[in-house]
């Protein structure tokens, strides 16, 4: 109900106190994963609302979700960024391959899609 | 600005069933709608909730609708205005909560210009909910200040004849009320529907059922039956001898599966609705559209005796029966050469029209045919069907899903392969739940996906391992799984998808046999939700008395039914020269619709 009430909110910054509400309600009741997703988007929308306010934005980088945003990132070569975000949100491998994949095939980088 | 859109008829469809005079359906049902659209004279407009625009073409042509004095039809939309010179405004719409508050949202509006433009001749506005008023929808109105400008109508309007064996309600999420949202509004309908059926075609003596919605609606048409005392005069011999009610949470496994009919797969495509599918206009012989990606309506119902040849068979076959009959159809025209006497040329050109119609379908058929398998050809599709069966055998297919969906493909056909795989095993490992579920919400979007996977979790479509995990022997009991199918001459209702038997067929299937279900009580005992039977008695006939025609099942399916286990059903009917099915269903679905309608998503939070 909660993460509901947060998505009707105006700014990232009055969803917050309701998503946090919610993951500690979903804590409370023994839906651990619920708990941690809710978490995540928490600190995914952190993480978009930085690079918003640090102006890294002549691409467009905002997105739906944490690939997206990868890919986006990939695809505006912002490597230490890449890295970042990568790390918080703990990427499997095999996934981050994939999206740097489509991404530079997006692009048209071929030479570094045969190094890779 | 609401725009009138267009009202295509398909072409009436046949009747032809010979035990059942379902015609009488149809009658009622346009009788029934053309008093709705007279209770308000003169010259109108005709407000439509979209979700009844397709069965109302099936009941009603447009032609006859101008006749009674609707000069347009605009489909209602969200919070949309309506512009139109005619004074008379009559509203048709399913009594949904967010429908109502459009309704009085278009009422308020038009009333308040009005009044702005100090307009003497005020509009009228009649409401008619389908099929019935509810207190909320009124209440709506009453909060809203336009309960005394408008009249409030009903239009009894229950189950609508698709084809001779085909009767759907056309309600869109019955599963999910049901088995979700806990609203059984739609168990209501259907035993009502019930009901009117066994006025017209006399009480039903057998009734069998599976599953707890099945089991509800029995309950609720034999209070109703006691309540009406119908029947009991014994006026209307029996037509229909059996009815067996399913509830779609009986069967989850048939849905998410890829349907290989030629039907099915057209459904998978292209989306069948109501009996008609957008194509491209090429594809009907037609002028390409002057818009790109603008698409042609086109009906596809048993009038086209090609379509229903070849609707329900392998699509596998499809291109050889396709070839062989314009082979054939290519003879026939160079007969003409060897037509010499008055006589013959004469025989020929009494053929002609009919080889033109032969013709022109055979042409649209290749063409979609052709369409189909450009995508049944790529690899992707083969290797979602391939996972699909590994899955039915007990593989385990995880690597695939997960490449799925690091390649981002598209969300529901993920979906399908996680239910399919969840619910033909008991559910998956903690971790790896944990873990598709992780990829799913960072690939697709927290916005996305997250009540969605709640939704599912709460059906067990998508779940932690728990329990036994019963499908192996149910595959086994059920005899689910047939190898080396002949698709060309197939012997089991297992060629629909290519080597699987629909579970629900099956049940179907087993109620006919001597035996009835006892010969299947260990299935039917995996199978979730009450097993019930039940006799109703008619009076003036005794029992044990062998009619002289065929029996006549009626199989109603409570949550839907896809194109192929209709295929599957026909198929045993083809197969018994004693039995006649009659289908009946709240909804014709497949899986993405499926997953569609238990999708909720969050709305986005703008940036700031």
């Amino acid at each position: 109900m909660n993460v509901i009430r947060a998505y009707k909110q105006r700014t990232v910054d009055s969803a917050r106190p309701f998503l946090k509400w919610a993951a500690d309600t979903y804590e409370k009741s023994g839906h651990s994963f619920m708990a941690h997703a809710v978490e995540e988007q928490i600190k995914f929308l952190k993480v978009q609302e930085e690079m918003r306010k640090s102006n890294l934005a002549e691409h467009p980088l905002f997105a739906v979700s944490v690939s997206d945003l990868l890919f986006n990132l990939v695809l505006a070569e912002k490597n230490k960024h890449v890295k970042k975000v990568k790390e918080i949100f703990k990427i499997p491998d095999k996934r981050f391959w994939w999206i740097k994949i489509r991404a530079l095939a997006r692009k048209g980088d071929w030479a570094a899609l045969q190094a890779f | 600005l609401s725009r009138p859109f267009p009202y295509i008829m398909s072409t009436t469809i046949p009747l032809l069933a010979e035990s059942e005079n379902l015609q009488a359906l149809r009658d009622h049902a346009k009788t029934l709608l053309v008093e709705a659209v007279n209770s308000m004279p003169g010259k109108k407009v005709l407000v439509l909730d979209p979700a009844l625009s397709g069965p109302f073409s099936l009941i009603c042509e447009w032609s006859h609708l101008r006749e009674l004095g609707v000069e347009k039809v605009y489909h209602l939309t969200p919070y949309s205005s309506l512009e139109t010179p005619w004074k008379n405004v009559l509203y048709m719409t399913r009594p949904k909560m967010p429908l109502a508050r459009y309704v009085a949202s278009q009422i308020k509006k038009i009333r308040k210009k009005e009044k702005e433009e100090g307009e003497t001749q005020r509009k009228q506005f009649s409401v008619f909910f389908v099929p019935r008023r509810t207190m909320i929808c009124e209440h709506i109105f009453e909060e809203e200040g336009v309960m005394g400008d408008i009249h409030i109508g009903v239009y009894k309007l229950d189950l609508i004849p698709f084809e001779s064996d085909l009767l759907s309600l056309e309600m869109d999420g019955v599963y999910r009320e049901c088995h979700l949202d806990g609203d059984r509004t739609g168990l209501f309908y259907v035993a009502q529907s019930l009901m009117r059926l066994q006025t017209l075609f006399g009480v039903i003596p057998n009734i069998k059922g599976k599953g707890q919605c099945a089991k509800l609606v029995m309950d609720n048409m034999i209070r109703m039956r006691r309540e009406l005392n119908l029947g009991n005069d014994g006026s209307i011999p029996s037509e229909i001898d059996n009815l067996i009610l399913i509830d779609r949470s009986v069967d989850v496994v048939t849905p998410f599966l890829t349907q290989l009919t030629y039907e099915g797969l057209i459904d998978e495509i292209f989306r069948i609705r109501c009996s008609k599918v957008d194509v491209d206009p090429e594809l009907l012989g037609k002028d390409p559209p002057k818009e790109k990606g603008q698409k042609a309506v086109h009906p596809l119902n048993n009038n086209d005796t090609l379509y229903q040849e070849i609707r329900d068979q392998n699509f596998g076959v499809i291109s050889q029966i396709l070839n062989s009959r314009a082979q054939h159809l290519k003879e026939t025209y160079d007969k003409r050469h060897a037509a010499k006497t008055v006589a013959e040329i004469k025989d020929f050109v009494k053929q002609l029209n009919s080889l033109e119609q032969e013709k022109k379908a055979l042409r649209i058929h290749i063409g979609i045919a052709e369409k189909i398998s450009e995508i049944t050809r790529k690899q992707t599709f083969m290797q979602q069907v391939r996972t699909e069966q590994d899955i039915l055998a007990g593989g385990d297919p995880c690597e695939y899903i997960e490449e799925c969906i690091n390649k981002q493909e598209p969300l529901v056909k993920v979906l399908r392969l996680l239910i399919l795989l969840c619910v033909t095993t008991g559910g998956l490992k903690q971790n790896k739940f944990d873990f598709f579920r992780k990829e799913l919400l960072q690939t697709y979007g927290f916005q996305q996906l997250f009540l969605t996977l709640d939704n599912l979790e709460k059906l067990g479509l998508l779940r932690k391992q728990e329990g036994k995990n019963t499908w192996p022997q149910l595959r086994k009991a059920l005899n689910l799984l047939i190898e080396d199918l002949d698709e060309t001459r197939p012997g089991d209702i297992a060629y629909t998808f290519s080597g699987y038997a629909p579970i629900s067929v099956r049940l179907v299937q087993a109620a006919s046999r001597p035996g009835g279900w006892k010969s299947i009580e260990e299935a039917l005992r995996v199978l979730p939700g009450p097993t019930v039977e039940e006799t109703q008695v008619v009076p003036g006939v005794s029992a044990g008395i062998p009619s002289r025609r065929k029996t006549v099942t009626l199989v109603y399916f409570i949550g839907g039914v896809t194109h192929a286990e209709i295929a599957a059903i026909r198929f045993l009917a083809k197969n018994d020269e004693n039995a006649d099915y009659i289908i009946a269903t709240t909804k014709m679905i497949n899986g993405d619709g499926m997953v569609e309608s238990l999708t909720n998503t969050l709305d986005s939070i703008p940036v700031s």
